[in-house]
């Protein structure tokens, strides 16, 4: 039971899979609409980790045990609200602008709130420990020669149950099809009627929900954040998107389960793989295979 | 005076009078007015090294904004390049010679060196360039940034560079002298290459890259030479860097290094050398100022007020650039000393 | 026949699952203005972005007439050519939506058209040598001298998106021209005209293919200016040719009626 492709390998991509599933979704869903790469995506993670971290840090200042709901609903809440904030504010206004402005703007947002959470007095540059038991006592199970944690269930079972709403969300209700509409041609859905702002506010809302729960569950499973967490899982959450083929939400969790589990079998190779895969994967797609996996050729007009 | 004399003086008076006079005069004023200021201690050593960074940072400024801001593609790993010119410079006069930081042969070593840094710098972001260019803009941004990664994951790996831990004691080549005229040549170098028809090439690509190369323009070809003369530029900056500060390890190359370049070409006009120049000085120099500002601030008050807080109000600046002047300071503008004679007109465009 | 100067060769071109063009042949022979009608989405455009390289047809080939040294003429197969390089053999085209470079001169706009032409390279630029002068002092005057043909010479150094949209279009037509072209590809040059421009416009093309020795293929919607100024038309309707002959026979030939022309009649 030794060797890279064991269970333990397999429990641990699957888990990493799934928060990245859930930041990359957030990528794909504002990518299929307004064609833009949120560079700040990944801090609305971070943010939604911070709330999570004072909710629990507040809750055991009184003495009181936290929900877990209530702190998931929290973080969620937090990254709707910074993604909500963010596009209101810087990225609106450039809507029908040059497509690089609104990436540089968005470089700017990201700076803003990593550099924001790191100057902050009571937040600081420096990795704080998550305090994961007193949120949830931790518990260890052995199958085999692989060790499982409750953090680890919790986490998979979060992110699927999340990814499952979502699609519910998108495929059955009205909001969601118009999000559909929207992502295909925001042109002709402006002309059935669908307002499209309302349309981009909503997009944002979920996915910097969806970020920020991810900010929980990273919390939970490997407790130590820091302003600038957000970054490298950001970036991979992107490639795996891309991966996938950018705009679509199948795509983008298979291809975060994919990234998952080669970087946890490149990290098993050798930690300069490890490192590395993520971008030797993007480079890859976008070479070979630029539309992704499950995504459509487009061509340019001319 | 004989008539060969009088020739001569007349091509030297023409010469001063001439932009390019102006411009290399100008700047030797400059150092001739701050070197003696340094020389006999009125201007401390402290402020002549932000001037240093600040002359060294032009040279990164544009050269990101001949890619970003003249042919309009979008590369976000520039550091990247700086490192490998870094990295190539410092590698020859710090491990394999150890030099002093003085002395006839050791400078020439090491201009060979910075040069050498360049073009190493040039063949890396040709290599990267070929196989890239021809993604979208929004692409592009990603593969640049992961390519900038990549190098700095590379030389964090190679234990003969030092691996983590750099390379320390580089000596301190990089005088104001040295820095001065690199800077000025560097600049000169690329005006001449955006007032050309190899620079307007590049403003085609940037207005309409279809359209472009629907009129004869080899588009492909000459993102790629944009590219490669960026990267040269900043393998140059890069070696620059690395003599002055006497340090570098992989970290100081990362993302967060290029995004404060980007800052500069953005904030000061994409699509103006002088904007550029204007940017890199005046940032510099803001985050001294503010360097300053917050460690007294700090020094007050009972809570931590870091140094990140220059960052943050350069994000809000970046974002407020973009918001309300979208072409930056400067838009397209340039300093008359700048332009070609010739091509004064044009660049005024009955402005 | 050595005359020809554009050989569309059976050319079928699919999108993916949708076919734009079927089975598209023309002889095109010199020095003759030719038109290509047709409603929206007929596949008119495809055809230009065909000929000039932006797609590579799925089926059938282009050829385009070349001069040997020894001055004979040829036919080289440029279907699989980048279109910089199509251009640089002797086509230009202007666009459907005006493509001009908005944030440059006037000057500048024509002066890029002449670039593949220029003899200079990096190292002339960078040591602004006698060779980087002479180049830039022709390549400024050959630009004027083509703005002051198009009435545009006061406008040199006004930035392009500035201008009103009569001399945008004579900009881009005088851009194609300054790439020296023998055949010349003009894309709904009428667009957005009135009748009085309209006039101008058909005198200006007349003029230009006399002066300027060029072969002209047109797209138009404008039913009197085609019929006014081509020769020879074809029609497409959904990607496949439905008539070709002299504006009589095609105004007359009750496909091209029903599909086309008979909607424009209440125009």
């Amino acid at each position: 039971m030794n060797g890279i492709f064991n269970l333990q390998q397999i429990i641990n991509g699957i888990q990493i899979g799934s928060i990245y599933a859930l930041i990359s979704i957030g990528y794909t869903l504002v990518y299929g609409i307004i064609k833009l790469i949120n560079f700040a995506h990944g801090d609305f993670y971070m943010v939604g980790a911070y709330a999570a971290y004072f909710a629990v840090m507040f809750s055991a200042a009184r003495k009181e045990h936290p929900n877990v709901i209530i702190v998931l609903i929290i973080s969620m809440a937090a990254g709707a609200v910074v993604a909500f904030l963010s596009n209101r504010i810087a990225y609106k206004p450039l809507r029908y602008k040059p497509r690089l402005s609104a990436l540089i703007t968005a470089i700017g947002v990201s700076m803003f709130l990593e550099y924001t959470s790191s100057a902050l007095p009571f937040i600081g540059p420096s990795f704080k420990a998550f305090p994961q038991s007193q949120l949830i006592p931790q518990k260890t199970y052995k199958i085999g020669s692989a060790i499982l944690t409750n953090y680890q269930i919790v986490n998979v079972t979060i992110a699927v149950v999340l990814m499952v709403v979502l699609t519910y969300i998108i495929q059955h209700t009205r909001m969601g099809m118009a999000m559909r509409a929207s992502a295909q041609d925001k042109d002709a859905a402006r002309l059935m009627g669908i307002d499209i702002e309302k349309v981009i506010d909503f997009t944002f809302i979920v996915g910097g929900a969806l970020a920020g729960a991810a900010g929980l569950l990273t919390g939970i499973t490997y407790p130590r954040i820091n302003p600038y967490m957000g970054i490298i899982p950001g970036l991979k959450a992107f490639i795996a998107a891309v991966l996938g083929g950018i705009g679509s939400v199948p795509g983008a969790m298979l291809g975060s389960y994919i990234m998952g589990f080669a970087e946890v079998f490149g990290t098993a190779i050798n930690s300069i793989v490890g490192e590395g895969i993520a971008y030797a994967i993007l480079i890859l797609v976008l070479i070979f295979l630029p539309q992704g996996l499950l995504g459509k050729k487009t061509g340019e007009k001319v | 005076m004989s008539k060969k004399k009088r020739n001569i003086t007349q091509k030297m008076i023409r010469f001063f009078k001439s932009r390019n006079g102006k411009l290399i005069t100008g700047t030797f004023i400059f150092w001739l007015v701050l070197y003696p200021l340094n020389k006999f201690g009125i201007l401390n050593n402290y402020w002549m090294h932000v001037i240093n960074v600040s002359l060294i940072y032009i040279i990164l400024t544009v050269s990101l904004n001949l890619i970003n801001g003249f042919t309009g593609q979008f590369s976000i790993g520039h550091m990247g390049f700086a490192a490998v010119g870094a990295y190539t410079s410092a590698t020859i006069t710090t491990i394999l010679f150890k030099f002093p930081s003085h002395g006839f042969v050791p400078y020439l070593v090491f201009i060979g060196s910075m040069i050498l840094g360049g073009i190493v710098a040039a063949l890396v972001g040709f290599l990267i360039g070929l196989p890239t260019l021809r993604l979208r803009g929004d692409y592009l941004a990603i593969v640049t940034l992961a390519f900038g990664e990549i190098i700095r994951v590379t030389f964090n790996a190679i234990k003969f560079v030092g691996g983590p831990r750099g390379i320390p004691g580089i000596p301190n080549f990089s005088n104001f002298t040295l820095v001065t005229i690199v800077t000025l040549i560097s600049v000169i170098i690329m005006r001449n290459v955006i007032y050309s028809s190899i620079g307007r090439a590049f403003l085609s690509i940037r207005e309409d890259e279809v359209a472009s190369e629907l009129v004869g323009v080899h588009t492909t070809y000459y993102k790629v030479m944009g590219f490669t003369i960026g990267a040269f530029f900043a393998g140059v900056g890069g070696a620059l860097l690395a003599h002055l500060i006497q340090y570098i390890n992989p970290l100081q190359f990362g993302f967060m290094a290029t995004i404060y370049v980007l800052i500069m070409v953005y904030i000061g006009g994409i699509g103006s050398i002088s904007g550029s120049i204007v940017a890199a000085v005046g940032i510099t120099f803001l985050s001294e100022g503010l360097r300053f500002m917050l460690n007294r601030i700090d020094a007050f008050t009972p809570f931590r007020v870091g140094p990140e807080w220059r960052m943050v109000i350069f994000s809000v600046l970046l974002v407020a650039t973009m918001l309300y002047k979208t072409n930056g300071l400067m838009g397209d503008k340039e300093f008359s000393v700048l332009i070609p004679e010739e091509e004064d007109e044009n660049a005024k465009h009955g402005a | 026949m050595q005359n020809t100067v554009l050989k569309i060769d059976h050319v079928t071109h699919y999108f993916g699952g949708l076919r734009a063009v079927h089975d598209f042949h023309m002889e095109l022979p010199e020095g003759v203005i030719w038109g290509l009608i047709g409603p929206n989405g007929a596949g008119k455009t495809t055809i230009f972005n065909l000929i000039t390289g932006v797609y590579i047809p799925t089926e059938g080939k282009i050829y385009l007439r070349q001069k040997k040294t020894n001055g004979d003429f040829y036919l080289e197969d440029i279907t699989k050519y980048k279109p910089h390089t199509i251009v640089a053999k002797g086509i230009a085209r202007t666009f459907q939506n005006l493509r001009v470079f908005p944030n440059l001169t006037v000057l500048d706009n024509i002066r890029i058209a002449g670039h593949f032409r220029v003899r200079y390279g990096l190292y002339d630029s960078i040591m602004r040598n006698a060779k980087f002068r002479s180049e830039e002092k022709k390549i400024k005057e050959e630009a004027m001298s083509l703005l002051k043909m198009f009435n545009l010479h006061s406008r040199a150094y006004t930035l392009a998106k500035a201008l009103p949209y009569g001399e945008l279009r004579r900009l881009e037509i005088a851009r194609a021209l300054a790439t020296h072209p023998t055949l010349l590809l003009l894309d709904e040059p009428a667009a957005g005209m009135n009748p009085k421009e309209t006039m101008e416009l058909l005198e200006m093309i007349r003029w230009i293919k006399k002066e300027f020795n060029l072969t002209i293929f047109l797209i138009e919607h404008h039913m009197k200016f085609v019929m006014n100024i081509c020769e020879r038309i074809k029609v497409m309707d959904f990607g496949e040719t439905i008539a070709e002959g002299t504006p009589e026979e095609v105004s007359n030939n009750p496909r091209v009626i029903e599909a086309y022309l008979g909607r424009k009649q209440h125009a």
